[in-house]
């Protein structure tokens, strides 16, 4: 039955309090970014992933003609393939093929399709005896529990559990030592492979045009299981079919890499045709059962089709900042991480994936890691954006989607704001949590708004500089009304070195805020608003001192309004323009160390996911912090605030965690100013940091850096 | 292909399987693998948890060897006390110290050893074992993927092959992600590279 929210919530609060989880995630998640990083050394991953993007999206186009061609080629040499059209359909032929060859005993090598259909359950349900050989997925197997990693099923377990475990089997005490666990489970699985009557397997490839099936492990399970037992049956997904052995090398490149940071696992097999007989002269039976399980019903849908381009290598939930602190269990059923999000809800239903759908930051640090280029968080928004179709929107969409489209309503009611909040103002947060907020929310204080907004404070004479260079500004919600005096300072920094800049009053907020709620249209109508008010514009640049605002207009706006390929040449103009705030200030306008009064401040750097993922800036910022003040590096200064707009509504505890994490990383290593380039992640911290009576400040970059500047030749 | 790429591509081969773990050896010929082969059986200690006696004979797998010279090494063993075979149903046990193999061709760029097996039997004889012993030319290394890619296919086409590119021992990093070697295969995989 699927979780209700009031018990995923409860999941999400014992997985934060199992601080082994935490701590181990955490430390793999460091481990695998530079090993990852070096498995890749010297390879255009760009090309790559976009050449296993066009190899896959090829065979998904071709996959009933690339079954029929496997299933004739392998047929011609003597294995058996059928077709499953469910996971029930799918079980009963594993069970009959075991009836059939008279099987009792099984063992199986990883397979997260055989997971995906429940096989085990309904093996050991039909009298016979199944064993995982995968060392995780034995290790679960024995505990009852399911993998929480695809590559790594038993990662959220210590050797201490595992020995627990082991000594179960054993009927003895066994020491929490990894090398004689490895070699206990050597020696008990060696039995069974060689007791074995059949072998189910998975696959990684199935290549049509040869009827091969090709297959990766590092432990050499996969080998032992399709050469032991009298019968293999494996279980493929028909995603897994390729035209021929020619599509296979980018895949074998990368996969490996993203799973493992290795450059090849141990062992590849590529198995073709029948052997015949096994050693004791009995006939060899092998049979492949391709699974659809909803495959083709994918497979025609324009917008989630890609997402059949999956090599199950795990990679999106490694470094995903809510995988990193909650795992598997919570992120995810049977699959998990960002890969998880989407595969749940089209393999196990929209009730089971309700929740994990909305589990997801946006942070976009899935996006660029996927070998197969699956723009993962683009998705998630996507389905989103179903859902709220089909189930009707939630009452924050559907106010969104009045408000935000109507500049003067939107920017009204935050006008009216400040008003209301007046009485509890103090010190820059509002004094008590608003109404709307429930009191799980209360771990961040909420900014009070100014009483002037930007286009009040800001006047004629801080926007032209005498320069050639002409930018237009895009203000969004945060720094109009709520930092008004950042994005002034941001405007007097870019007059400064000679910048015209030019400030389009019509605009209003970029959109993003309706996407990640499921607001599609109302994005898209937003965008096409901002499209036309830029344009007409006609400056050299567009630049927000919003790294989430710029990212969405440059990176989304083209998908969103994907509808109007007249407008093609325009979003590409238009995307061509905006640029990074802090890239623009180092690259273009040469600020360095002359500019700045010296001081004795110690400013920590906190980039924002959009700034880093979505405008590919990191190095800029930093060198802005070293010519302004003395930059303290610290570990993690790249993870996700937590914040994540309205993500942060919905679980407040993950954000919380996440936010807490940062802050006290950022005190441990003394810094005396926070420094970032992204309004939301000023309040979060700033907020949380507030709300349990710290006093590290927080600030935006243009903020920071106008207060330095030398006091002579402008910036008044 | 000239000589002095051959030996570069050696010596990548070299550094990127030891990068994996492997043990890499030269050897002039076939034979001369082969006895190497035997020289790491008759040097093997029995692991204490390796199944079997302490005492039982050491067993050598032979894949892949021409008749003439299987039979000459069975003797030859036979004579020190270790039990040569080339099927399964023999006298393996749990599976045989070590087991010998010759492989195709290699490839450098990722220290791969590239075996087509001619029976199941083999196959897993090459993964039961403790030592796996691989003979591979050096003239028939390639540099990478891109070369390897049009012999493969060409097999793969066959009605019936067992391909299988090895790269290091055996491994598992399931427990608390530390890498052990030798999980369900080979605790050691030694490729021995030959000049003819
Ligand atoms: S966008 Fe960020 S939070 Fe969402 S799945 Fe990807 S990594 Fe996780
Ligand atoms: S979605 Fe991409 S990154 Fe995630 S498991 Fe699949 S292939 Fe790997």
């Amino acid at each position: 039955m699927a979780r209700s929210m009031g018990r995923y919530r409860e999941e999400i609060r014992e997985a934060l309090g199992d601080s082994y989880l935490g701590a181990v995630l955490d430390k793999f998640a460091r481990q695998y970014e530079v090993a990852r990083e070096e498995a890749f050394a010297g390879i255009d991953t760009r090309a790559l992933f976009a050449e296993i993007a066009a190899i896959k999206d090829e065979a998904l186009k071709n996959i009933p003609e690339l079954y029929e061609t496997f299933k004739r080629e392998a047929e011609k040499r003597g294995v058996g393939v059928s077709l499953a059209r469910d996971a029930r359909e799918c079980r009963e032929t594993i069970l009959k093929i075991a009836e059939e060859t008279g099987s009792r005993k099984i063992i199986k090598t990883k397979s997260m399709t055989a997971e995906e259909i429940g096989l085990n359950e309904a093996l050991i349900a039909g009298g016979l005896e199944v064993c995982e050989t995968d060392l995780g997925e034995w290790i679960v197997q024995l505990r009852g529990e399911r993998p929480t990693h695809m590559v790594l099923p038993a990662i959220h377990l210590s050797r201490e559990a595992v020995a627990e475990t082991f000594s179960g089997v054993a009927g003895t005490r066994l020491e929490p030592d990894i090398e004689k666990l490895v070699r206990f489970a050597r020696r008990e699985l060696r039995r069974k492979f060689l007791e074995a009557d059949m072998a189910v397997t998975g696959a990684n490839f199935a290549l049509a045009e040869t009827g091969t099936l090709g297959i990766l492990t590092n432990e050499g399970n996969g080998g032992l299981a399709t050469s032991l037992p009298g019968t293999v049956a494996s279980v493929v997904g028909l995603e897994k079919l390729l035209a021929g052995p020619g599509d296979l090398y980018p895949i074998l490149k990368a996969l490996p890499r993203s799973a493992t940071a290795q450059k090849i696992t141990a062992y590849a097999t590529f198995l073709t045709g029948n052997p015949g007989f096994d050693r004791s002269g009995k006939k060899r039976e092998r049979r492949v059962v391709f699974l659809d399980n909803g495959r083709s019903r994918l497979l025609g849908d324009e917008v989630f089709r890609s997402v059949l381009r999956c090599v199950r290598c795990g990679a999106c939930a490694n470094l995903c900042p809510v995988y990193r602190l909650v795992g598997g269990r919570v992120l995810g059923h049977v699959y998990v991480g960002a890969a998880g999000l989407l595969f749940t809800h089209f393999f196990h239903g929209a009730d089971e994936a309700r929740h994990i759908v909305a589990n997801c930051i946006g942070c976009e640090a899935c996006k660029d890691l996927c070998p197969a280029g699956i723009d993962l968080p683009g998705l998630v928004f996507d389905l989103r954006d179903r859902l709220a179709r089909e189930e009707g929107p939630s009452l924050w969409s559907l106010l969104l989607s009045v408000v935000l489209p109507d500049r003067k309503l939107w920017h009204g009611l935050l006008k009216a704001g400040r008003f209301v909040q007046k009485p509890f103002a103090r010190g820059g947060f509002v004094k008590s949590v608003p109404a709307v907020l429930t009191e799980e929310q209360d771990f961040r204080a909420i900014p009070a708004l100014p009483p002037e907004n930007f286009r009040e404070l800001v006047d004629e004479r801080d926007l032209n500089g005498p320069g050639d260079a002409r930018v237009s500004i895009f203000a969004g919600c945060a720094h109009e009304f709520m930092y008004p005096g950042d994005l002034v300072a941001g405007v007097r920094l870019l007059v400064r070195k000679g910048v015209s800049v030019s400030f389009p009053v019509e605009q209003a907020c970029c959109g993003l805020p309706a996407l990640t709620l499921g607001g599609r249209k109302t994005a898209a109508k937003i965008a096409l608003k901002n499209l036309e008010i830029f344009l007409a514009e006609d400056t050299d640049h567009i630049i927000s001192l919003c790294p989430s605002c710029a990212s969405h207009m440059k990176n989304r706006y083209p998908a969103l309004l994907g509808d109007m390929p007249e407008l093609s040449g325009d979003l590409a103009k238009f995307a061509r323009r905006i640029v990074d705030f802090s890239a623009f200030l180092f690259n273009v306008l040469k600020y360095s160390k002359e500019d700045f009064e010296s001081n004795s401040e110690k400013a920590a750097f906190h980039g924002s996911c959009h700034q880093r993922l979505g405008l590919g800036a990191g190095r800029e910022p930093r060198e802005l912090l070293a010519a302004a003040a003395s930059y303290v590096r610290t570990e993690d200064e790249e993870l996700c605030c937590g914040f994540g707009g309205t993500y942060s509504l919905k679980f407040p505890e993950i954000s919380k965690t996440l936010t807490e994490r940062k802050l006290d990383g950022y005190e441990r290593a003394g810094a005396s100013v926070v420094v970032t380039d992204c309004p939301g992640c000023v309040m979060e911290l700033s907020g949380v940091e507030e709300r349990r009576r710290r006093k590290l400040p927080v600030e935006h970059m243009a903020g920071f850096l106008h207060r330095l500047l030398k006091k002579e030749g402008g910036g008044k | 292909m000239s000589e002095t790429a051959n030996a570069d591509l050696a010596r990548l081969f070299a550094e990127n399987a030891r990068a994996v773990g492997a043990g890499v050896l030269e050897a002039k010929n076939l034979e001369e693998a082969l006895a190497l082969a035997l020289k790491v059986t008759r040097e093997k200690t029995k692991a204490p948890d390796s199944g079997g006696a302490a005492n039982a004979p050491k067993t050598l797998f032979l894949a892949d060897v021409p008749d003439e010279l299987y039979r000459r090494f069975e003797e030859t063993a036979g004579k020190e006390g270790i039990l040569v075979g080339r099927d399964l149903a023999g006298d393996f046990g749990e599976g045989p110290d070590a087991a010998f193999s010759v492989a195709l061709f290699g490839i450098s760029e990722t220290g791969t050893a590239v075996l087509r097996f001619d029976s199941d039997d083999s196959r897993a004889a090459a993964l039961l074992c403790e030592i796996q012993v691989v003979a591979l030319g050096k003239s028939s290394l390639v540099p990478g993927f891109g070369e390897a890619e049009p012999k493969m296919t060409e097999i793969m086409r066959e009605t019936d092959s067992r391909l299988v590119m090895v790269t290091g021992p055996s491994r598992t990093s399931d427990i608390e992600r530390v890498l052990t070697l030798g999980a369900h295969g080979p605790l050691e995989l030694l490729v021995v590279l030959t000049e003819d």
